[in-house]
């Protein structure tokens, strides 16, 4: 990767920082209401997707294998340094979701960049992180119908914030004519060039 | 707790939090907060007032994490054999509600144990330092680091960006809530533009990501840091074997 892509990425990495920072706030108030119902796990769920946002949105953008998990990592490390509470735990889940995305990506071995990758990335950070929480929260100890509505309500979220949100929001700054210097902003201007 | 290595103290905080998730018990999970928190009172400079601050989102989650674990613990976390051999409903019952308490109580202080062991790191390290020492000792490629201190550095200006676009709105005549998307995009657009710039500045400056430089400050790792990792990563894994429940 060029020093640009990787100022492309920490930069994304900070703004979804800002976004995820505001979701917290807005879990952590879901939480507090779904709490007396017992329900209170939800309470972040229908934000999961912006979790997933920079390793889909990046690998979107630059097209290149191996963006995502950068991605993810290096939005681990930014949120370190604004001062997560889970502190180091959270490369894990970093590299765990950028390998999700990897996989959604890979399987169109990297050629294909269009609404299905996104959405099948998507779900791959969906599952991957699924496995992840499930195992640092034991899901297993827990009723079947709940943990059934967290992966449910986690791939809507994923589906709807990652799949469609990343592609519209790239395809939108790529016609702002932003993304010239890199590989979507470049495909597009040659299909109109054509 | 500021004087050892980030990199080193990131390390052994995240041994800790990979041995606890796989490790399920109370008494383990009640002594990583308590130690955590006498670290953190007794041996490092944290403040009090930014510590209860940090610590607040945590103990939300564990609060409702517990409800959850009390009301839908599944049914066959419970021992099957303990109940069948008896005829009374009373101990069914009672021994049904103590499982959902005591694994209620083990997911919520899990989750108290992991942020323990998080705000441990988070609050004793210089987020600079931390980058740094990455560089040192784990050999990330300064071309990564300076690109993620820039980013870091320009979040202010970010926040800044997004107060202008939602004010440029605003004298357009066009309503703004907190959720309009127009002026994320407007702030998005701008900032994009940036990374480009940021580049083409550092390369200007003669920044080479690859090659050979020197450095202001070295990170180095010391008896201590290796005497930390050691002490915390065995007590762990004594404590996972040695405590039972």
């Amino acid at each position: 990767m060029k020093l640009k892509d990787i100022l492309f990425v920490a930069i994304t990495a900070v703004l979804f920082g800002i976004v995820y920072l505001g979701a917290v706030y807005m879990g952590a108030a879901l939480t507090g209401i779904l709490t007396p119902m017992g329900l209170g796990i939800y309470g972040y769920e229908p934000f999961y997707g912006i979790w997933f946002l920079a390793a889909v949105f990046t690998t979107y953008v630059l097209q290149k294998p191996g963006v995502g998990i950068i991605a993810e990592m290096l939005a681990a490390l930014l949120e370190v340094l604004m001062g997560n509470f889970f502190g180091p735990i959270i490369f894990i889940s970093g590299f765990i979701q950028g390998l999700g995305s990897e996989i959604g990506f890979a399987v169109f071995r990297y050629k294909k960049y269009s609404l299905q990758s996104t959405m099948l990335a998507a779900t791959g950070c969906t599952v991957l992180s699924f496995i992840w929480t499930g195992i640092r929260s034991q899901y297993w100890t827990l009723s079947p119908m709940v943990v059934l509505g967290i992966f449910v309500i986690r791939l809507a979220s994923a589906l709807i914030i990652c799949g469609f949100g990343c592609k519209l929001l790239a395809d939108g700054l790529a016609k702002a004519g932003v993304l010239k210097g890199y590989a979507l902003g470049l495909g597009q201007m040659t299909l109109e060039e054509e | 707790m500021e004087k050892l290595n980030p990199f080193l103290k990131g390390v052994s905080i995240l041994v800790c939090g990979l041995i606890l998730s796989f490790s399920y018990s109370v008494l383990l999970n009640g002594g990583i907060i308590a130690v955590s928190l006498i670290l953190l009172l007794f041996f490092s400079k944290a403040r009090l007032t930014s510590l209860v601050k940090i610590l607040v989102p945590a103990f939300v989650a564990a609060v409702s994490i517990f409800f959850t674990g009390m009301m839908f613990t599944s049914g066959s976390a419970i021992a099957p054999e303990a109940v069948s051999k008896v005829e009374s409903l009373n101990f069914e019952v009672m021994s049904y509600s103590m499982t959902s308490v005591y694994n209620a109580i083990q997911l919520s202080s899990r989750i108290l144990a992991f942020a323990g062991l998080g705000v441990l790191f988070a609050m004793t390290t210089d987020g600079e330092e931390f980058v740094k020492s990455l560089m040192h000792q784990c050999r990330l490629k300064p071309k990564y680091a300076y690109g993620v201190l820039a980013a870091f550095h320009l979040l202010p200006c970010i926040r800044e960006e997004f107060a202008k676009a939602q004010m440029a709105f605003r004298v357009r005549g066009i309503p703004v809530t907190p959720f309009s998307m127009k002026p994320v995009f407007a702030m998005l657009v701008n900032t994009v533009h940036w990374s480009e710039h940021v580049a083409m500045a550092m390369e200007s400056k003669g920044f080479d990501g690859e090659g050979a430089r020197t450095y202001y400050t070295v990170t180095v790792i010391r008896w201590y840091d290796w005497c930390f990792l050691a002490v915390t990563v065995s007590l762990l894994v004594s404590g996972t074997f040695l405590l039972p429940f």
